[in-house]
């Protein structure tokens, strides 16, 4: 970023630190009364001029004044000088803004070329390039043969350069921002999140519950029904064989008769198993058939009312959400 | 909605297809019969109320093959005046024919190994004194039926067995099966003393083990009493002895021999004897007549069998049987 080089020689320069300088180094205080009316009084804060050779020399008279001073005229160069010598302690102060106050009050109580030079200074530190241009040209127009219009000229084009940089620079910030909008990874400004609550599956429950339940019923109903079964017929056959085979395992009546126990209770605990495991069963399956159903039910029918809020602006409201 | 009747079908299919994948059918007779094994001894092998065991079949009771001896009587004596002593010289040839009247209920049928017996069914073999006499197959017993025997004409006890047989040839085991009696051969001009042993029948098969029998004797002309007091003639006990060794009328001259008896029956026609433990074997069970005091009674009365000295003209009294051991 180029900078500007203060050039604050005219304004800290003098006979005296600090103090402003009347063209021509005549302290105006010291010369009021003597010049008011007569001498074409110079403000020159002694501004930037650019480079030493801008200075006017001293006692040259730079606008004839009017000859015929009134006590207005001199209350207003009073004024003026006032003005001027406030606004060059603010500018040794850095208060740029109070002093480009007082450089303004005093340009409009005496036109001098030499206070838009100084006004274009505290534009220039305040960063109004384009107001700082402004100035520096109002004093070339002013004061057409202005020694130091070169430096100016080259300060101006200096401010222009650094003006349009400043612009040019601003410009690619807001095309990057707006760039940057548009990109992907910034949220969608315009999407509405709707803080839905968690997933409701309603039927989750009643699917495992029944799931469980059918399978341990089928299992207990399977594979208590066919072990005891099993056991059973196996009783059924030996009782079987022993009155329609000759009895081949030669079993007497008692061992008959424990065989047909032993059967009739394995077939009473397949019944209770069977029945006790369809009954668990069906209970699952019934089950699992309502847990599907309310998932479906849910899938294909649920909506949803809840807040909305956006993370990009300030949108607030409900959102209803579902199938309809 | 088809997802839920799907797996309730589903289920209800896997529970019947488990249900019907096996059951309990069959449908216990107890009235059956022929089929049941048994074992008369044992109570945990019984037979249904209305059957008997019989060969280890439980049966139906009213139909188990019944036997009996009408004729002669229990303990009838049947005199002749051609019999011999049995214990006087070699044995006679000669028998005598008698009639023996049974009874019973079987249907009788012929023999025949290779079929299958039907319960109820079979032969019937008369036999006296173990030799078989007679054998009857067809016809029918229901009532008093004949049979001529032939007896070996020895004065003393003979027995006669009657026995259904399945028509398989073997025996039925049931005891109604099974008829024994015991008779007197008997001189007619000299009626002495006798003894015999009524039970166990010959032939009876006893277990290896140690066991306590029960001795029922039959006498004739002779009245058992219990030992003690003076000799009287026709009154007395019985030595009971087992042993393959005692042979009479050769013991009674051994001192250790006949001093070996087991048991005595007096006062009663029954004894105990304890079979001792043997192996499978045949035994001799005898039942020798004594005096009150213990010493051998002689026929005639008075005399000592076991003094030294001719035997035909002192003899003892005494019945003896085979028994058989077998193993379990």
């Amino acid at each position: 970023m180029t900078t500007l080089s203060p050039d604050r020689r005219s304004l800290a320069a003098g006979t005296s630190a600090g103090a402003p300088l009347l063209y021509g180094g005549v302290r105006y205080g010291g010369l009021r009364s003597t010049l008011a009316g007569a001498l074409i009084l110079v403000l020159a804060p002694r501004p930037a001029h650019a480079g030493p050779g801008a200075e006017v020399e001293p006692g040259a008279a730079v606008e004839p004044a009017d000859s015929a001073s009134s006590p207005e005229q001199d209350e207003r160069i009073e004024r003026a000088m006032a003005a001027y010598e406030r606004g060059t302690q603010n500018y040794n102060l850095a208060l740029y803004e109070a002093a480009l106050a007082d450089f303004t009050e005093a340009a409009s109580l005496y036109a001098s070329p030499d206070f838009q030079f100084n006004i274009g200074l505290c534009f220039e530190k305040l960063g109004r390039y384009e107001d700082a241009i402004r100035a520096f040209a109002t004093y070339l127009r002013a004061k057409p043969d202005a020694e130091d219009r070169a430096a100016v000229e080259e300060r101006i084009h200096a401010l222009e350069d650094e003006n349009n940089r400043r612009k040019r620079e601003a410009e690619e910030d807001r095309a990057r921002t707006r760039e940057a909008q548009r990109t992907p990874a910034e949220p969608p400004p315009a999407e509405p999140e709707v803080d839905e609550p968690p997933p409701t599956d309603s039927g989750r429950a009643l699917i495992l519950s029944g799931a469980a339940l059918a399978g341990v019923g089928v299992a207990v109903g399977l594979g208590g029904g066919i072990a005891l079964g099993v056991l059973a017929r196996q009783r059924s056959t030996a009782v079987e064989a022993v009155q329609s085979e000759g009895n081949p395992e030669g079993l007497t009546f008692p061992q008959t008769q424990a065989l047909e126990r032993e059967g009739k209770r394995f077939e009473a605990i397949q019944i209770g198993l069977a029945a006790g495991g369809a009954v668990v069963a069906v209970t699952g399956a019934v089950l699992l058939a309502v847990g599907l159903r309310r998932r479906q039910a849910d899938r294909t029918q649920a909506w949803l009312v809840g807040p909305l809020y956006t993370r990009t602006s300030s949108t607030t409201g409900l959102v209803l959400t579902g199938r309809f | 909605m088809n997802v839920s009747h799907k797996p309730l079908s589903s289920c209800l299919f896997l529970l019947a297809l488990a249900i019907s994948s096996g059951c309990y059918t069959a449908q216990l007779d107890p009235d059956i019969h022929g089929v049941f094994v048994c074992d008369v001894e044992d109570d945990a092998a019984a037979c249904p109320a209305s059957q008997t065991c019989v060969n280890q079949r439980c049966e139906d009771a009213e139909a188990v093959p019944v036997v009996s001896v009408i004729d002669p009587e229990d303990e009838e004596s049947l005199t002749r005046d051609d019999l011999v002593e049995g214990i006087m010289g070699p044995p006679p040839i000669a028998q005598i024919e008698i009639t023996v009247r049974i009874q019973g209920s079987i249907e009788l049928v012929s023999a025949s190994s290779g079929a299958d017996p039907t319960f109820g069914e079979g032969y019937v073999t008369v036999s006296v004194d173990g030799q078989d006499q007679a054998t009857l197959d067809s016809g029918s017993i229901g009532a008093s039926t004949p049979v001529m025997v032939q007896v070996p004409a020895i004065v003393g006890a003979h027995r006669i067995l009657v026995q259904a047989f399945r028509s398989d040839g073997v025996a039925y085991d049931n005891p109604e099966a099974t008829a024994t009696r015991l008779f007197w051969f008997e001189r007619q001009d000299f009626q002495r003393p006798l003894v015999a042993i009524k039970s166990p029948w010959p032939g009876a098969v006893f277990g290896p083990e140690d066991e306590l029998v029960e001795i029922e004797l039959a006498t004739r002309h002779f009245t058992l009493t219990e030992p003690g007091g003076g000799s009287r003639e026709g009154q007395g006990h019985a030595h009971l002895f087992y042993d393959d060794r005692v042979k009479y009328p050769g013991c009674v001259q051994d001192p250790s021999c006949d001093g070996g008896y087991l048991g005595i029956a007096g006062g009663s026609q029954r004894g105990e004897i304890t079979l001792p433990t043997s192996g499978s074997q045949s035994a001799i069970l005898t039942a020798a007549l004594r005096n009150s005091d213990h010493s051998p009674y002689g026929i005639p009365f008075g005399c000592d069998p076991s003094d030294p000295g001719p035997l035909d003209l002192c003899s003892p009294v005494f019945d003896a049987i085979q028994i058989v051991r077998v193993d379990d």
